[in-house]
């Protein structure tokens, strides 16, 4: 069974990649840079003997260039999933963001994943697939920083919603985590409130997750902090300089 | 790509005399790796297990190489293995071990990565078999950010892979690396022990045994006890069912030195020396020991290193040739037992290699000294440093985090060579650690 990997060269994504890899599941892994993705493709292959096949695609651009992806699942055996742990942050993301950057956070973290899984929804519905998706606790609540990465990421969970809605019942699993600090690059550089998890456990609690349906938060704790910042008065949330 | 891909960290060398904060990346995507500006100063680091500053330094940019540490390619036919410089020892045996392939130059820690293997040119368990570390590269690839990648080997740029076989990171980046692989011995190794009265005994022991690993540990504590040791002999052995995976707790330079003050001293140093040479003296032959267990001694035997606490310790290697061996034996015990040192342990290994850019290498006989701080401690260095002059050996620049620009002009064999090299190959200067900043090649 094959699975697709968006976002398959850092951080969560090639911690998947060698998960489900070490799982004896083919891969097609996606990302911008074919160098990353192939140095992966054959890491995974020599440890694992699994077939992978590493695809440039910058998420960015639009039309998404599918006959690439398509082309290669050719060589692959049927697809079984698609993995959306693709995303992108910015530190300049704040509210009057530029119009360029605006465009560019919401393809990254929603469009394109969408219009992914619009493109492989009749195939995995036929497979029986399953479709996982990956947001943020920042969506918890609008705040000043991260303003246009947590409303891709609250738009890409409401499709998810509906995805689910539309999944039940016709044999697709569909998934979506809330996730909280994870030790990639993307919050390399940022002062963390909390430990941040390990990419290969949070792997891990997908891949035993995969064929189960609904919103997970990973790590669990993060569920609390989630609902207390949901919850607090409005007097104390905007004094938070988080 | 996220813009925030630096920060700011404290570095610890291993043996905890020295930490600065610096700028730290850890590229994960070869567009990391490239992105930072070309002219910034910078270091590549590996697993941060030197004893030396040689993977940070003052307004250094840290780049952690251990992401990219992904197999690309194994040529049966050859037994190469094309790997990223951000590998790990364990890794790779991990990956070998299973399909009866070996690799026999393994230096003591499990989570060095190779990278760091070529930059200090390491040696393992017998040097004087298996030569060091480079003699098993093939090719290298480096990054370096004014002149982009460049392929090099014993046959295509042989100067700047000399140069950067023993380099320390000051060449470039290496970002993948070409090994070559025997095929595994035998399943396992039979370890003995022998119990010696002092280290020129080891010596003659060390000479005779033609063995497959072979070294020696020695109490170093000044006193009529001065020397008595251990000489561990290993062999092939095909009576064991290999375990491939080694379990440990991985120990890093800050874990080491939780501890807020150093347990060793005069006192305890002896009582714990005192117990190894009685276990060594009951536990004389130990028939099947994993090739994991043997290679890397200090995975599960952390209290040694994390005793010296945050005061850390200071060790000191230099190699000394065959002829001068045994006079310097006989300077260096009557040093310590006249300065009443502060040494803990020492051991010996016979050497063969090829001496490359800063690397100690060259054939005779390695010596290691480990010492508990206290006031006494670099004063009793530095009339080692005069000794090593006087016996005209080379010092371990990534085990001794000391050594001055003076002293190194006489005891690094290639450092004129390599600085002439390295100020014409890169005119800027754009590696720098604090290594380099101390012997002058920055
Ligand atoms: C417990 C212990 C046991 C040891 N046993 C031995 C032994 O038996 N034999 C022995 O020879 N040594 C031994 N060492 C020393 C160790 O092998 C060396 O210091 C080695 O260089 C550490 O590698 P590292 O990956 O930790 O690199 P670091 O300590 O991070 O860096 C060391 C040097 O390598 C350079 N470097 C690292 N990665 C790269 C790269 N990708 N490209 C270019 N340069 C790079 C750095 O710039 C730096 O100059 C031991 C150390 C410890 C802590
Ligand atoms: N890290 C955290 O603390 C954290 C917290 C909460 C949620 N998350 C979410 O968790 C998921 C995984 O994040 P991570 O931490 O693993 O991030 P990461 O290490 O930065 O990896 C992001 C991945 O997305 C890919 N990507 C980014 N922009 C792309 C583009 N334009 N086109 C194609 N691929 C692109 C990257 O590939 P290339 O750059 O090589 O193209 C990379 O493979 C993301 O959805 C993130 O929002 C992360």
């Amino acid at each position: 069974m094959t699975y697709i990997i968006i976002g398959g060269s850092s951080g969560l994504g090639r911690a998947l990649a060698e998960k489900f890899a070490a799982q004896g599941c083919e891969l097609v892994l996606v990302s911008r840079d074919a160098r990353d993705t192939g140095a992966l493709a054959a890491d995974l292959t020599i440890r694992h003997g699994v077939a992978v096949t590493p695809v440039a695609m910058d998420l960015a651009g639009s039309p998404l260039p599918f006959d690439a992806l398509d082309s290669v699942l050719g060589n692959h055996a049927p697809l079984k999933g698609l993995l959306l742990p693709a995303g992108v942050n910015d530190d300049a993301d704040k509210v009057g963001l530029s119009a360029e950057k605006l465009a560019f956070l919401s393809r990254v973290n929603y469009l394109a994943p969408c219009e992914l899984l619009n493109h492989y929804l009749p195939l995995l519905e036929k497979n029986s697939g399953v479709i996982i998706g990956f947001g943020s606790v920042a969506t918890a609540r609008g705040r000043s920083r991260n303003a246009a990465y947590a409303a891709a990421k609250n738009a890409l969970a409401s499709y998810f919603q509906s995805l689910a809605h539309y999944a039940a019942g016709r044999g697709i699993s569909c998934q979506y985590y809330v996730l909280g600090y994870l030790d990639t690059n993307l919050a390399f550089s940022q002062t963390l409130l909390f430990p941040s998890a390990s990419p290969g456990r949070v792997a891990d609690a997908v891949y035993r997750n995969r064929f189960r349906n609904g919103r997970f938060f990973l790590p669990r704790p993060w569920y609390i902090l989630y609902r207390i910042v949901q919850l607090l008065p409005w007097a104390v949330f905007r004094r938070l300089t988080f | 790509m996220s813009s925030g891909l630096v920060r700011e960290t404290r570095f610890t060398t291993f043996d905890g005399t020295l930490s600065l904060t610096t700028a730290h990346q850890r590229p994960d995507r070869f567009c990391h790796l490239e992105s930072p500006d070309p002219t910034r100063h910078r270091i590549p680091r590996g697993g941060g297990y030197a004893y030396s500053a040689a993977s940070f330094g003052e307004s250094s940019l840290v780049q952690d190489l251990t992401c990219f540490n992904r197999f690309l390619a194994f040529d049966a036919a050859t037994l190469t293995l094309k790997l990223e410089a951000g590998v790990r020892l364990i890794e790779l045996m991990e990956w070998a071990l299973p399909r009866n392939l070996y690799f026999p130059v393994l230096p003591g820690y499990p989570l060095i990565t190779l990278g760091g293997c070529v930059a200090a040119d390491v040696h393992g368990k017998n040097p004087y078999k298996d030569g060091t570390f480079s003699d098993w590269v093939k090719q290298l690839t480096l990054f370096h950010p004014q002149k982009g990648y460049i392929t090099c080997s014993a046959t295509e740029h042989p100067e700047l892979f000399a140069m950067t076989c023993g380099g320390y990171g000051l060449t470039g980046v290496i970002t993948t690396l070409t090994l070559q692989l025997t095929e595994l011995p035998a399943p396992a190794l039979t370890l003995s022990r022998y119990s010696v009265a002092n280290p020129a005994a080891a010596v003659d022991t060390l000479s005779t045994h033609g063995t497959d690993i072979a070294y020696s540990w020695h109490d170093a504590t000044p006193g009529a006890h001065f020397g008595r040791g251990i000489v561990f002999s290993g062999r092939w052995s095909q009576c064991l069912k290999q375990p491939a995976s080694l379990k440990f707790r991985p120990m890093t330079a800050t874990s080491r030195a939780r501890l807020p003050f150093s347990a060793w001293n005069g006192v305890t140093a002896r009582i714990a020396n005192a117990a190894v040479l009685l276990h060594g003296r009951y536990k004389h032959d130990n028939p099947e020991t994993g090739v994991l267990d043997t290679a890397f001694p200090f995975a599960s035997n952390v209290y040694f290193h994390k005793l010296f606490g945050r005061p850390g310790l200071r060790e000191t290697q230099f190699l000394v040739s065959e002829v001068n061996i045994g006079a310097c034996l006989e300077a260096v015990q009557k040093l310590i037992c006249d300065t009443r040192a502060p040494t803990m342990m020492l051991s010996l290994k016979r050497f063969r290699g090829r001496q490359t850019a800063l690397s100690m290498s060259g054939t005779g006989w390695l010596l290691a000294l480990d010492c508990y701080r206290n006031e006494r401690t670099d004063a009793f260095l530095g009339q080692l440093d005069e000794l090593l002059l006087a016996m005209g050996g080379q010092v371990n620049l990534s085990k001794d985090s000391r050594v001055s620009q003076d002293i190194a002009a006489h005891t690094v064999a290639g450092l004129a060579e390599f600085k002439r090299y390295l100020f014409a190959y890169d005119r800027e200067r754009i590696m720098r650690s604090e290594l380099s900043d101390r012997l002058g090649l920055s």
